[in-house]
């Protein structure tokens, strides 16, 4: 009896919900300019997505778009935790951020033991580099770009030898991450890092989706699509692999 | 005036701190949810923060919708 008017009317049994209810059609409609969003069953693949800045340890005024590695951090050991969810699939579109707190993402997601596949859309630069190669797989969209430069600090330096020599150290930890978890050789990546004419007084390159699959950067140019396709592929191989465990 | 700085915005003209108090994750119907206070019981969704992508396809959380909430955790 009460599943049945559970079913009939969801969301009735929320008291929360009873208000909007009467309200949602006018505004969906002022949102979305539709009537209604599709709906499907619960989803063996969940999606990360990295947006905006990559947060650190200072917090940024609400109006910036933010990736918070405390919230992404959680999430990652949740998705490793449940036995529901197969696969990961990661979406980029960030301009950079933190060092530490990008790496820390990266280190996350590449000691996932289920199947990650990352996508590059827009704009995977400076620290979301390491963070797109970290998946098992890395696709880029056609018109995206990843900027590669050389780690940079803003603001009052206290001890500057030292502050080099550690930063310098930081960026040794990003380019062997990267050089690690993709098919580019170091000598490459450096190159790029530190190559002069490519960005405006600055130097660096801005890598195009193509030129990142034959750099060996990134294994694939493609979007949603070849990305689902070749995570479903991953999640059947590690299922057979893990039925092959049980049966040893 | 033009002001040369190699200092962050951020540290040069500092946002109120009120600027922050106005959003909070809240946790609704375990998914968490980035909300702007709009009243002292009502919040507007900004931003839904789940790794399921079926959460994005709640109609009650979409960003923009309003949300009542019975114990205000906004304070």
């Amino acid at each position: 009896m009460n599943s049945e008017y559970r079913n009939e009317n969801p969301g009735q049994d929320d008291p929360k919900k009873d208000d909007q209810s009467k309200s949602t059609l006018v505004d969906k409609i002022q949102q979305l300019g539709q009537t209604n969003v599709p709906s499907m069953d619960h989803s063996n693949i969940h999606c990360l997505t990295i947006i905006g800045q990559i947060e650190g340890h200072v917090q940024l005024p609400p109006q910036n778009k933010t990736t918070k590695y405390e919230h992404l951090i959680p999430q990652i050991v949740a998705i490793e935790q449940n036995p529901k969810i197969e696969g990961v699939l990661i979406l980029l579109n960030t301009v950079g951020g933190d060092v530490e707190a990008g790496l820390a993402i990266s280190e996350m997601i590449a000691s996932l033991s289920k199947p990650s596949v990352s996508i590059v859309l827009g704009g995977g630069h400076s620290i979301g580099v390491p963070i797109a190669v970290a998946a098992n797989y890395s696709f880029v969209a056609e018109t995206a770009t990843m900027t590669i430069h050389p780690v940079r600090l803003t603001g009052l330096v206290i001890g500057v030898p030292q502050t080099f020599e550690y930063l310098d150290k930081m960026q040794e930890r990003v380019v062997s991450f990267v050089t690690r978890h993709s098919n580019i050789t170091e000598e490459k990546f450096k190159e790029l890092m530190f190559s002069r004419g490519n960005l405006t007084r600055d130097i660096g390159t801005n890598v195009v989706g193509d030129d990142a699959v034959s750099y060996g950067l990134i294994d694939e140019v493609g979007a949603v699509g070849p990305a689902m396709k070749k995570l479903n592929e991953l999640i059947d191989e590690y299922k057979g692999k893990q039925e092959g465990d049980i049966v040893q | 005036m033009i002001l040369y700085t190699i200092l962050p915005n951020e540290a040069v003209f500092p946002v109120d701190q009120s600027v922050y108090d106005q959003q909070k994750i809240i946790e609704w119907n375990g998914v968490q949810l980035l909300v702007e206070r709009t009243s002292l019981t009502e919040c507007r969704v900004v931003q839904v923060l789940s790794t399921d992508p079926q959460d994005y396809l709640n109609d009650a959380t979409q960003p923009g919708q309003m949300l009542t909430l019975s114990t205000s955790p906004l304070k």
